[in-house]
């Protein structure tokens, strides 16, 4: 996948928005998230995580373990009814890594909530480019349903773009049924499927 | 309920969104007890819109279909009460953007209005908070279409003759969605994509 910049940071050859379609089964995930994350083709990287039902640092050590090193790292922690206690008692804690903070959206239902506080991020990168990872659609799919999570997709992938930022977005196709996965998939130019081999297909 | 002479305004295609009337102008329906702020409002609005109008609640839900774009809705109107006409106008057959008019910024549900205007409203203040309402309206009315085609089309076999035709239209949704995020803060579109799921505090 090209990563090459213009001269002004916008319109890349990467595409803005990536669906990565990731399987439970799948231990090649956490890598291809990572170059996805650092495709921006700066080294002034805003690293934005979003994660639901994982804690804010198992998020952050699936790739910083790898070497991810953003200028900065913000992670959106979305409190999710099915997730551990142990989770969430880890998420106040130190996270161990160098200029990353935590903030929490209380209820993964209130969408809007949670679209305000990535705006407020993505509309406030100066001189860096931020780059979202959101983990995972399928959470959100499980918190709330299809047409909220459709509508709030295609806002976001459109604040992504206003932004020049890039992000992808984690589904895991083995939990929806086939109908809920192809619905979503009409929202992104770009589809990474991991159940084959990596290629991107539309 | 008294339809304004100027502009035909007929029903919606049953069935069909439109938001629009015949001549395809954006419909509102304005609704407030006193026939004279009504009226003002109407004439203020006539000249780009297609105006409806309505002194109390049953007249208002009477006109209240899948064409109309805006309410401009008076929360003390005759009849039944508020919450049971913007029950009708946040129903999903209607689903219109609704600004409340009222005396006074106080004891404005700001959950369940989408603006609030304060009597008297300054005509150029009415017409930035209708056509703010409108872009509103058609961003919701295009992503529900958008959703709606995305479900059918998802549905569809590879071979379905049908899923190029929808393919075109989702094309087309997704280029009108784009172009009228283009006129939205990004909060608005979020508020507005979302807004059953808007919640109380």
């Amino acid at each position: 996948m090209s990563t090459t910049p213009d001269a002004n940071g916008g319109g890349v050859d990467r595409p803005s928005n990536v669906l990565l379609l990731t399987p439970s089964v799948e231990r090649d995930a956490d890598a291809v998230c990572e170059e996805l994350l650092h495709a921006t083709g700066t080294d002034r990287t805003h690293a934005l995580l979003v994660t639901c039902l994982a804690s804010p640092a198992d998020r952050l050590a699936a790739w910083t373990d790898r070497g991810g090193d953003p200028a900065r790292t913000t992670v959106i922690d979305v409190e999710t009814a099915s997730r551990s206690a142990a989770a969430t008692a880890g998420a106040g804690e130190h996270l161990g890594v160098p200029n990353a903070t935590v903030e929490h959206v209380p209820d993964a239902t209130d969408l809007i909530e949670l679209g305000n506080l990535l705006e407020r991020h993505l509309s406030a990168s100066e001189g860096e480019r931020t780059s979202l990872c959101l983990y995972s659609l399928s959470d959100l799919l499980q918190a709330t349903d299809t047409r909220s999570v459709f509508k709030f997709v295609e806002v976001l992938t459109s604040a992504v773009e206003r932004a020049n930022a890039v992000a992808h977005f984690h589904l895991n196709p083995d939990v929806h049924d086939p109908d809920t996965v192809a619905t979503i998939e009409v929202l992104f130019e770009t589809v990474v499927d991991l159940r084959d081999d990596g290629t991107v297909g539309h | 309920m008294k339809e304004d002479n100027s502009v035909s305004s007929g029903p919606a295609v049953a069935g069909r969104r439109t938001d629009s009337d015949a001549s395809g102008a954006t419909v509102v329906l304005v609704a407030d007890d006193d026939p004279a702020v009504t009226d003002d409002i109407a004439t203020v609005l006539e000249t780009e819109y297609a105006v409806r109008t309505a002194y109390d609640s049953a007249d208002a839900i009477a006109a209240l279909d899948a064409g109309v774009s805006v309410v401009l809705l008076d929360p003390g109107l005759p009849g039944l009460s508020a919450r049971h006409v913007l029950d009708r106008v946040t129903s999903e057959a209607v689903d219109c953007q609704v600004a409340a008019l009222v005396q006074s910024a106080f004891d404005v549900d700001a959950t369940a209005y989408d603006a609030a205007l304060v009597k008297p409203v300054p005509p150029d203040e009415l017409r930035a908070t209708v056509d703010r309402l409108a872009r509103r309206a058609a961003y919701r009315t295009a992503l529900s279409e958008y959703y709606d085609l995305a479900e059918r089309y998802a549905a569809l076999s590879p071979d379905d003759p049908e899923r190029d035709h929808l393919g075109n239209r989702l094309d087309d949704l997704s280029a009108q969605l784009d172009e009228v995020f283009g006129t939205l803060d990004t909060r608005e579109a979020y508020d507005t994509a979302l807004r059953e799921l808007r919640s109380d505090s």
